[in-house]
Protein backbone atom coordinates (compact mmCIF):
# COMPACT_ATOMS: atom_id res chain seq x y z
CA UNK A 1 0.00 0.00 0.00
CA UNK A 2 2.61 2.30 1.04
CA UNK A 3 4.42 1.45 -1.85
CA UNK A 4 1.75 2.76 -4.17
CA UNK A 5 0.95 5.56 -2.65
CA UNK A 6 4.97 6.81 -2.84
CA UNK A 7 4.41 5.89 -6.41
CA UNK A 8 1.68 8.18 -7.17
CA UNK A 9 3.15 10.77 -5.32
CA UNK A 10 6.29 10.84 -7.04
CA UNK A 11 4.62 10.91 -10.31
CA UNK A 12 2.66 13.91 -9.25
CA UNK A 13 5.31 15.41 -8.22
CA UNK A 14 6.77 14.39 -11.46
CA UNK A 15 3.79 15.79 -13.50
CA UNK A 16 3.64 19.10 -11.62
CA UNK A 17 7.39 19.46 -12.00
CA UNK A 18 7.52 18.84 -15.72
CA UNK A 19 4.33 20.93 -16.11
CA UNK A 20 6.57 23.55 -14.53
CA UNK A 21 9.16 23.45 -16.62
CA UNK A 22 6.89 23.76 -19.94
CA UNK A 23 5.23 26.58 -18.19
CA UNK A 24 8.01 28.83 -18.27
CA UNK A 25 10.80 28.93 -20.82
CA UNK A 26 12.47 31.75 -20.55
CA UNK A 27 14.47 31.92 -22.78
CA UNK A 28 14.02 28.81 -24.79
CA UNK A 29 12.92 29.61 -28.52
CA UNK A 30 8.77 29.27 -27.88
CA UNK A 31 7.64 30.88 -31.36
CA UNK A 32 7.25 34.54 -30.42
CA UNK A 33 4.14 36.06 -32.09
CA UNK A 34 6.05 39.37 -33.80
CA UNK A 35 2.20 40.09 -35.32
CA UNK A 36 1.56 42.48 -32.49
CA UNK A 37 5.24 44.39 -32.60
CA UNK A 38 5.01 48.24 -32.99
CA UNK A 39 6.65 47.64 -36.40
CA UNK A 40 3.47 45.64 -37.85
CA UNK A 41 0.67 47.29 -35.95
CA UNK A 42 2.39 50.66 -36.85
CA UNK A 43 3.02 50.38 -40.28
CA UNK A 44 -0.24 48.10 -41.69
CA UNK A 45 -2.01 51.13 -39.71
CA UNK A 46 -1.57 52.94 -43.23
CA UNK A 47 -3.09 50.13 -44.96
CA UNK A 48 -5.66 52.37 -46.50
CA UNK A 49 -7.50 49.99 -48.99
CA UNK A 50 -6.82 47.42 -46.42
CA UNK A 51 -5.36 44.74 -49.04
CA UNK A 52 -2.88 43.92 -46.48
CA UNK A 53 -0.19 45.40 -48.29
CA UNK A 54 1.62 48.74 -48.28
CA UNK A 55 2.58 50.76 -50.67
CA UNK A 56 5.28 54.19 -49.76
CA UNK A 57 2.38 56.32 -50.52
CA UNK A 58 0.27 54.81 -48.12
CA UNK A 59 2.82 55.39 -45.37
CA UNK A 60 2.24 59.29 -45.30
CA UNK A 61 4.70 59.84 -42.03
CA UNK A 62 7.86 60.17 -44.53
CA UNK A 63 9.89 59.24 -40.93
CA UNK A 64 8.94 55.77 -41.40
CA UNK A 65 10.04 55.36 -45.42
CA UNK A 66 13.61 54.48 -44.00
CA UNK A 67 11.30 51.75 -42.38
CA UNK A 68 9.85 50.97 -45.35
CA UNK A 69 12.82 50.39 -47.55
CA UNK A 70 14.42 48.34 -44.89
CA UNK A 71 10.87 46.07 -44.70
CA UNK A 72 10.92 45.62 -48.55
CA UNK A 73 13.27 42.58 -48.34
CA UNK A 74 12.29 41.60 -52.18
CA UNK A 75 12.59 45.43 -52.77
CA UNK A 76 9.19 45.38 -55.25
CA UNK A 77 7.99 48.18 -53.77
CA UNK A 78 5.81 46.39 -51.79
CA UNK A 79 5.90 45.95 -48.06
CA UNK A 80 3.75 43.43 -46.70
CA UNK A 81 2.64 41.87 -42.96
CA UNK A 82 5.16 39.38 -43.59
CA UNK A 83 7.73 41.56 -44.42
CA UNK A 84 6.88 43.67 -41.47
CA UNK A 85 6.99 40.61 -38.87
CA UNK A 86 10.28 39.70 -40.47
CA UNK A 87 11.56 42.55 -39.92
CA UNK A 88 10.42 42.70 -36.27
CA UNK A 89 11.77 39.36 -35.39
CA UNK A 90 15.20 41.16 -36.62
CA UNK A 91 14.83 44.11 -34.69
CA UNK A 92 13.88 41.91 -31.40
CA UNK A 93 16.65 39.70 -32.27
CA UNK A 94 19.15 43.14 -31.94
CA UNK A 95 17.83 44.49 -28.93
CA UNK A 96 16.12 41.62 -26.98
CA UNK A 97 12.85 43.43 -26.06
CA UNK A 98 9.27 42.42 -27.28
CA UNK A 99 7.35 43.93 -29.57
CA UNK A 100 4.34 45.67 -27.95
CA UNK A 101 3.66 48.97 -28.43
CA UNK A 102 3.24 51.30 -25.37
CA UNK A 103 5.44 48.89 -22.78
CA UNK A 104 5.44 50.48 -19.25
CA UNK A 105 8.85 53.79 -19.77
CA UNK A 106 12.22 52.43 -18.05
CA UNK A 107 11.70 52.84 -14.52
CA UNK A 108 8.43 54.20 -14.93
CA UNK A 109 7.56 53.74 -11.26
CA UNK A 110 9.07 57.24 -9.87
CA UNK A 111 7.52 58.79 -7.26
CA UNK A 112 6.69 62.48 -8.20
CA UNK A 113 9.79 64.34 -7.94
CA UNK A 114 11.81 61.30 -6.96
CA UNK A 115 15.68 62.71 -6.99
CA UNK A 116 18.84 60.57 -8.31
CA UNK A 117 21.74 59.87 -5.85
CA UNK A 118 23.48 62.03 -3.80
CA UNK A 119 24.83 65.49 -3.43
CA UNK A 120 25.06 66.73 -6.77
CA UNK A 121 22.74 65.23 -8.19
CA UNK A 122 22.90 64.16 -11.74
CA UNK A 123 20.21 61.59 -11.22
CA UNK A 124 16.99 61.88 -13.73
CA UNK A 125 14.27 62.96 -11.21
CA UNK A 126 10.81 62.65 -11.95
CA UNK A 127 9.44 66.01 -12.90
CA UNK A 128 6.64 67.13 -10.80
CA UNK A 129 5.17 69.71 -8.14
CA UNK A 130 6.27 69.01 -4.86
CA UNK A 131 9.57 67.23 -5.54
CA UNK A 132 12.30 67.74 -3.69
CA UNK A 133 15.93 68.94 -5.62
CA UNK A 134 14.74 67.30 -8.73
CA UNK A 135 18.12 67.73 -11.55
CA UNK A 136 21.34 68.04 -10.43
CA UNK A 137 23.10 70.78 -12.02
CA UNK A 138 20.56 72.79 -10.39
CA UNK A 139 17.26 74.23 -12.61
CA UNK A 140 13.49 72.03 -12.10
CA UNK A 141 14.47 68.57 -12.80
CA UNK A 142 12.83 67.63 -16.54
CA UNK A 143 10.37 64.52 -16.81
CA UNK A 144 12.17 61.31 -17.60
CA UNK A 145 10.12 58.91 -20.15
CA UNK A 146 6.84 58.02 -18.60
CA UNK A 147 6.04 55.29 -16.91
CA UNK A 148 3.46 52.76 -17.00
CA UNK A 149 -0.24 53.32 -18.38
CA UNK A 150 1.70 55.20 -20.86
CA UNK A 151 -0.76 54.54 -24.33
CA UNK A 152 -0.14 54.47 -27.25
CA UNK A 153 3.58 54.47 -27.22
CA UNK A 154 5.53 57.27 -25.55
CA UNK A 155 2.62 58.61 -23.88
CA UNK A 156 1.74 61.96 -22.40
CA UNK A 157 2.49 62.85 -18.83
CA UNK A 158 -0.40 64.49 -16.99
CA UNK A 159 0.42 67.20 -14.47
CA UNK A 160 2.70 66.21 -11.67
CA UNK A 161 2.67 63.13 -13.47
CA UNK A 162 5.49 60.91 -12.29
CA UNK A 163 7.77 60.57 -14.87
CA UNK A 164 10.35 58.34 -13.63
CA UNK A 165 13.96 57.97 -15.35
CA UNK A 166 14.82 56.92 -18.42
CA UNK A 167 17.29 54.77 -19.38
CA UNK A 168 18.63 52.21 -17.16
CA UNK A 169 20.93 50.72 -18.79
CA UNK A 170 22.25 47.28 -19.33
CA UNK A 171 25.11 45.61 -16.94
CA UNK A 172 27.65 47.76 -18.33
CA UNK A 173 28.36 51.64 -18.54
CA UNK A 174 25.16 52.41 -20.12
CA UNK A 175 22.14 54.40 -18.75
CA UNK A 176 23.74 58.29 -18.30
CA UNK A 177 22.86 60.29 -15.72
CA UNK A 178 20.70 57.94 -13.05
CA UNK A 179 20.56 55.96 -9.93
CA UNK A 180 23.47 54.42 -9.01
CA UNK A 181 23.89 51.25 -10.77
CA UNK A 182 25.45 48.06 -9.74
CA UNK A 183 28.60 47.44 -10.98
CA UNK A 184 29.04 50.99 -11.81
CA UNK A 185 32.47 52.08 -10.52
CA UNK A 186 31.94 56.05 -11.15
CA UNK A 187 28.83 57.46 -12.56
CA UNK A 188 29.10 60.21 -15.20
CA UNK A 189 27.97 62.97 -12.48
CA UNK A 190 30.66 62.02 -10.36
CA UNK A 191 33.29 61.77 -13.68
CA UNK A 192 32.18 64.83 -14.14
CA UNK A 193 32.99 66.06 -10.51
CA UNK A 194 36.17 64.76 -10.34
CA UNK A 195 37.02 66.38 -13.74
CA UNK A 196 38.67 63.70 -15.06
CA UNK A 197 41.47 63.45 -17.78
CA UNK A 198 41.39 62.01 -20.18
CA UNK A 199 43.81 58.94 -19.44
CA UNK A 200 42.41 58.72 -16.55
CA UNK A 201 38.84 58.25 -18.49
CA UNK A 202 40.55 55.51 -20.89
CA UNK A 203 41.49 53.24 -17.90
CA UNK A 204 38.21 54.39 -16.19
CA UNK A 205 36.51 52.57 -18.96
CA UNK A 206 38.92 49.86 -19.70
CA UNK A 207 38.55 48.95 -15.65
CA UNK A 208 34.77 49.27 -15.92
CA UNK A 209 34.73 46.67 -18.93
CA UNK A 210 37.16 44.51 -17.03
CA UNK A 211 34.70 44.78 -13.69
CA UNK A 212 31.19 43.93 -16.10
CA UNK A 213 32.89 41.05 -18.15
CA UNK A 214 34.24 39.21 -14.30
CA UNK A 215 31.01 40.50 -12.78
CA UNK A 216 29.17 38.67 -15.68
CA UNK A 217 31.07 35.45 -15.30
CA UNK A 218 30.05 35.69 -11.44
CA UNK A 219 26.38 35.97 -12.17
CA UNK A 220 23.93 33.66 -13.70
CA UNK A 221 21.45 34.72 -15.90
CA UNK A 222 18.99 34.56 -14.00
CA UNK A 223 20.25 36.93 -11.58
CA UNK A 224 21.50 39.38 -14.32
CA UNK A 225 17.89 39.64 -14.94
CA UNK A 226 16.70 40.61 -11.69
CA UNK A 227 19.27 42.75 -10.94
CA UNK A 228 18.05 44.96 -14.48
CA UNK A 229 14.45 44.46 -12.73
CA UNK A 230 15.54 46.00 -9.67
CA UNK A 231 16.84 49.27 -10.82
CA UNK A 232 15.03 51.73 -8.92
CA UNK A 233 14.47 54.90 -10.72
CA UNK A 234 16.18 57.82 -8.98
CA UNK A 235 15.71 57.71 -5.62
CA UNK A 236 17.31 59.96 -3.16
CA UNK A 237 16.91 61.53 0.34
CA UNK A 238 13.50 63.14 -0.25
CA UNK A 239 12.36 61.18 -2.13
CA UNK A 240 9.06 59.92 -0.80
CA UNK A 241 8.47 56.52 -1.82
CA UNK A 242 10.69 53.41 -2.87
CA UNK A 243 13.85 51.63 -2.49
CA UNK A 244 16.47 53.68 -1.15
CA UNK A 245 19.70 54.49 -3.45
CA UNK A 246 22.40 51.76 -3.44
CA UNK B 1 4.11 74.98 -47.18
CA UNK B 2 4.20 71.50 -46.11
CA UNK B 3 0.79 70.13 -45.94
CA UNK B 4 0.25 68.19 -42.83
CA UNK B 5 1.19 64.51 -42.60
CA UNK B 6 -2.13 62.84 -41.54
CA UNK B 7 -1.73 59.07 -40.04
CA UNK B 8 -4.70 56.68 -39.24
CA UNK B 9 -3.40 54.54 -36.06
CA UNK B 10 -6.32 53.93 -33.72
CA UNK B 11 -4.45 52.98 -31.09
CA UNK B 12 -2.87 56.30 -30.61
CA UNK B 13 -6.09 58.10 -31.78
CA UNK B 14 -7.41 56.56 -28.66
CA UNK B 15 -5.17 57.67 -26.36
CA UNK B 16 -4.92 60.91 -27.88
CA UNK B 17 -8.93 61.00 -27.08
CA UNK B 18 -8.12 59.66 -23.66
CA UNK B 19 -6.25 62.46 -22.29
CA UNK B 20 -7.69 65.13 -24.58
CA UNK B 21 -11.31 65.01 -23.01
CA UNK B 22 -11.62 68.86 -23.66
CA UNK B 23 -11.40 67.68 -27.27
CA UNK B 24 -14.92 66.64 -27.34
CA UNK B 25 -16.12 69.80 -26.56
CA UNK B 26 -14.81 70.80 -30.09
CA UNK B 27 -17.03 69.65 -32.85
CA UNK B 28 -15.04 67.90 -35.99
CA UNK B 29 -11.72 67.80 -34.53
CA UNK B 30 -11.50 64.09 -34.66
CA UNK B 31 -13.07 64.03 -37.23
CA UNK B 32 -10.64 62.20 -39.40
CA UNK B 33 -9.22 60.08 -36.34
CA UNK B 34 -5.58 60.78 -37.30
CA UNK B 35 -2.27 61.49 -35.10
CA UNK B 36 1.62 60.82 -35.54
CA UNK B 37 3.52 58.73 -33.52
CA UNK B 38 5.02 60.92 -30.98
CA UNK B 39 8.50 61.02 -30.99
CA UNK B 40 9.88 59.34 -27.90
CA UNK B 41 10.59 61.16 -24.72
CA UNK B 42 14.44 60.27 -22.96
CA UNK B 43 16.16 61.72 -19.95
CA UNK B 44 17.58 64.82 -20.06
CA UNK B 45 21.23 63.82 -18.61
CA UNK B 46 23.28 65.62 -16.20
CA UNK B 47 24.77 68.37 -18.89
CA UNK B 48 21.98 70.51 -19.93
CA UNK B 49 24.23 74.34 -19.20
CA UNK B 50 23.35 75.43 -15.87
CA UNK B 51 24.14 78.77 -17.08
CA UNK B 52 23.97 79.87 -20.57
CA UNK B 53 26.64 80.70 -22.57
CA UNK B 54 27.16 83.74 -23.82
CA UNK B 55 26.45 82.25 -27.80
CA UNK B 56 23.51 80.49 -27.87
CA UNK B 57 22.94 80.63 -31.56
CA UNK B 58 22.45 78.13 -33.92
CA UNK B 59 25.69 77.93 -34.92
CA UNK B 60 27.55 75.30 -32.43
CA UNK B 61 31.05 75.18 -34.86
CA UNK B 62 31.28 79.23 -34.38
CA UNK B 63 31.49 81.08 -31.04
CA UNK B 64 30.70 84.47 -31.38
CA UNK B 65 33.39 86.53 -33.94
CA UNK B 66 35.92 83.57 -33.16
CA UNK B 67 38.23 82.77 -36.38
CA UNK B 68 38.86 78.90 -34.84
CA UNK B 69 36.05 76.43 -35.93
CA UNK B 70 35.35 73.23 -33.79
CA UNK B 71 36.84 70.31 -34.29
CA UNK B 72 34.75 67.49 -35.58
CA UNK B 73 32.86 66.34 -38.97
CA UNK B 74 30.46 69.39 -39.94
CA UNK B 75 26.97 68.89 -39.96
CA UNK B 76 23.97 70.93 -41.36
CA UNK B 77 21.15 69.28 -38.50
CA UNK B 78 17.69 70.63 -39.52
CA UNK B 79 13.72 69.19 -39.57
CA UNK B 80 10.58 70.44 -38.20
CA UNK B 81 8.40 70.42 -34.77
CA UNK B 82 5.36 68.80 -35.96
CA UNK B 83 2.05 68.54 -33.71
CA UNK B 84 0.70 64.62 -33.09
CA UNK B 85 -1.58 65.74 -36.35
CA UNK B 86 0.95 66.87 -37.95
CA UNK B 87 0.91 71.00 -37.96
CA UNK B 88 3.84 73.02 -37.61
CA UNK B 89 4.61 73.92 -34.42
CA UNK B 90 5.97 77.49 -34.59
CA UNK B 91 7.83 79.71 -32.47
CA UNK B 92 9.02 76.62 -30.58
CA UNK B 93 12.42 77.17 -29.00
CA UNK B 94 14.41 74.04 -30.38
CA UNK B 95 17.41 73.36 -28.14
CA UNK B 96 20.66 71.43 -28.76
CA UNK B 97 23.57 70.14 -26.67
CA UNK B 98 26.40 67.33 -26.71
CA UNK B 99 29.74 66.84 -26.13
CA UNK B 100 32.55 68.00 -28.23
CA UNK B 101 34.47 66.11 -30.49
CA UNK B 102 36.89 65.05 -27.21
CA UNK B 103 34.02 63.66 -25.43
CA UNK B 104 33.57 66.59 -23.05
CA UNK B 105 30.21 69.26 -22.66
CA UNK B 106 29.96 72.56 -22.05
CA UNK B 107 28.56 72.20 -18.86
CA UNK B 108 31.43 70.01 -17.54
CA UNK B 109 33.55 73.69 -17.32
CA UNK B 110 36.24 74.52 -18.76
CA UNK B 111 37.83 73.18 -21.86
CA UNK B 112 41.16 73.90 -21.71
CA UNK B 113 43.48 71.16 -21.97
CA UNK B 114 41.05 68.51 -21.96
CA UNK B 115 38.11 69.70 -24.37
CA UNK B 116 37.10 71.31 -27.67
CA UNK B 117 37.18 75.27 -26.23
CA UNK B 118 35.83 76.48 -29.68
CA UNK B 119 32.89 74.01 -29.63
CA UNK B 120 29.70 76.15 -28.26
CA UNK B 121 28.10 73.05 -26.90
CA UNK B 122 24.79 74.39 -27.07
CA UNK B 123 22.67 75.80 -29.36
CA UNK B 124 18.80 77.67 -29.86
CA UNK B 125 16.62 78.18 -32.53
CA UNK B 126 13.03 79.34 -32.59
CA UNK B 127 10.78 77.96 -35.19
CA UNK B 128 9.90 79.24 -38.26
CA UNK B 129 6.10 79.99 -38.88
CA UNK B 130 6.48 76.29 -40.92
CA UNK B 131 8.21 75.13 -37.80
CA UNK B 132 11.61 74.11 -39.29
CA UNK B 133 15.26 74.39 -37.13
CA UNK B 134 18.30 74.47 -38.32
CA UNK B 135 21.50 74.36 -36.83
CA UNK B 136 25.31 73.56 -38.00
CA UNK B 137 27.11 71.23 -35.62
CA UNK B 138 29.30 68.58 -35.64
CA UNK B 139 28.37 65.35 -35.87
CA UNK B 140 28.27 63.47 -32.55
CA UNK B 141 31.00 61.27 -31.21
CA UNK B 142 30.75 58.49 -28.60
CA UNK B 143 30.79 59.25 -25.01
CA UNK B 144 32.33 57.10 -22.48
CA UNK B 145 29.50 54.58 -21.75
CA UNK B 146 27.16 56.36 -24.26
CA UNK B 147 26.77 55.95 -27.89
CA UNK B 148 27.08 58.92 -30.02
CA UNK B 149 23.75 61.35 -29.42
CA UNK B 150 22.64 64.99 -29.48
CA UNK B 151 20.40 66.15 -26.39
CA UNK B 152 16.98 68.45 -27.63
CA UNK B 153 14.96 70.13 -25.40
CA UNK B 154 11.95 72.07 -27.25
CA UNK B 155 10.26 74.54 -25.12
CA UNK B 156 7.02 76.59 -25.75
CA UNK B 157 5.65 80.16 -24.23
CA UNK B 158 8.64 79.09 -21.23
CA UNK B 159 6.88 75.88 -20.54
CA UNK B 160 8.88 72.21 -21.84
CA UNK B 161 7.31 70.26 -24.62
CA UNK B 162 9.87 67.55 -24.88
CA UNK B 163 13.20 66.80 -23.93
CA UNK B 164 14.63 64.12 -25.91
CA UNK B 165 17.87 62.59 -28.32
CA UNK B 166 18.71 61.66 -31.29
CA UNK B 167 21.05 59.05 -32.22
CA UNK B 168 23.26 57.74 -35.39
CA UNK B 169 21.50 55.54 -37.56
CA UNK B 170 23.54 52.27 -37.92
CA UNK B 171 26.52 53.06 -35.07
CA UNK B 172 26.79 49.70 -34.01
CA UNK B 173 27.26 51.61 -30.09
CA UNK B 174 23.44 51.78 -30.50
CA UNK B 175 22.50 48.35 -29.54
CA UNK B 176 24.31 48.68 -25.84
CA UNK B 177 23.60 51.73 -25.33
CA UNK B 178 21.20 51.92 -21.55
CA UNK B 179 19.33 55.14 -23.12
CA UNK B 180 18.58 53.99 -26.40
CA UNK B 181 17.53 50.84 -25.42
CA UNK B 182 15.38 52.19 -23.06
CA UNK B 183 13.37 53.01 -25.47
CA UNK B 184 11.01 49.79 -25.82
CA UNK B 185 9.27 50.27 -28.70
CA UNK B 186 10.65 49.74 -31.78
CA UNK B 187 9.06 51.93 -34.10
CA UNK B 188 9.99 54.92 -31.44
CA UNK B 189 13.08 53.83 -31.66
CA UNK B 190 12.91 54.32 -35.02
CA UNK B 191 12.12 57.78 -35.24
CA UNK B 192 15.16 59.06 -32.99
CA UNK B 193 17.44 57.33 -35.63
CA UNK B 194 18.74 59.83 -37.94
CA UNK B 195 20.74 59.51 -41.56
CA UNK B 196 24.03 61.91 -41.21
CA UNK B 197 24.41 61.59 -45.15
CA UNK B 198 27.60 63.88 -47.04
CA UNK B 199 26.08 66.45 -48.61
CA UNK B 200 27.17 66.11 -52.29
CA UNK B 201 29.55 68.61 -53.52
CA UNK B 202 30.85 69.72 -50.18
CA UNK B 203 34.67 70.31 -50.87
CA UNK B 204 35.06 69.72 -47.03
CA UNK B 205 32.91 66.84 -46.20
CA UNK B 206 29.63 68.45 -45.06
CA UNK B 207 26.89 66.03 -43.78
CA UNK B 208 23.34 66.98 -43.12
CA UNK B 209 21.30 65.61 -40.80
CA UNK B 210 16.98 65.63 -40.60
CA UNK B 211 15.21 65.22 -37.21
CA UNK B 212 11.75 65.59 -37.67
CA UNK B 213 10.13 65.69 -34.21
CA UNK B 214 6.10 64.98 -32.93
CA UNK B 215 5.39 67.07 -30.05
CA UNK B 216 2.22 65.15 -27.90
CA UNK B 217 1.63 67.85 -26.01
CA UNK B 218 0.58 70.92 -28.49
CA UNK B 219 0.43 74.15 -26.92
CA UNK B 220 -3.34 73.93 -26.05
CA UNK B 221 -2.57 70.63 -23.94
CA UNK B 222 0.14 73.26 -22.64
CA UNK B 223 -2.66 75.41 -21.30
CA UNK B 224 -5.04 72.77 -19.90
CA UNK B 225 -2.03 71.20 -17.96
CA UNK B 226 -1.65 75.30 -16.86
CA UNK B 227 -5.54 76.12 -16.20
CA UNK B 228 -5.57 72.46 -14.18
Amino acid sequence: MLKLQSILLAALCATALLSQGIAQTPGKEKAKDFGNSSIVTGMMAFDKNKDGKLTKDEVTDVRLHRLFDRADANKDGIVTKEELMALAAQLDAEYGQGGGRGGPGPGGFGGPGGRGPGPGGGGRGGRGPGGPGGRGPGGPGAGGPDGPAAPGGSGERGPGGPGGFGGPGRGGPGGFGGPPQPGRILPPFLREQLGLTAEQKKQLNELQKEVDTKLGKILTDEQKKQLQEMRPPGFGPGGPDGPPPE
Amino acid sequence: MAKPILVPNRRTFLSTVALGAAAFTTPGVFAEALALTRTPRMTEGPFYPPKLPLDTDNDLIIINNSITPAVGEITHLTGRVLSASGEPIRNALVEIWQCDGKQVYLAQGPREGRGDPNFQGFGRFMTSSTGEYYFRTIKPVPYPGRTPHIHYKIKQGGRELLTTQLFINGHPQNKTDGVFRGVRDPLERELVLVDFKPIPGSKIGELSAKFDIVIGRTPEDADEARRR
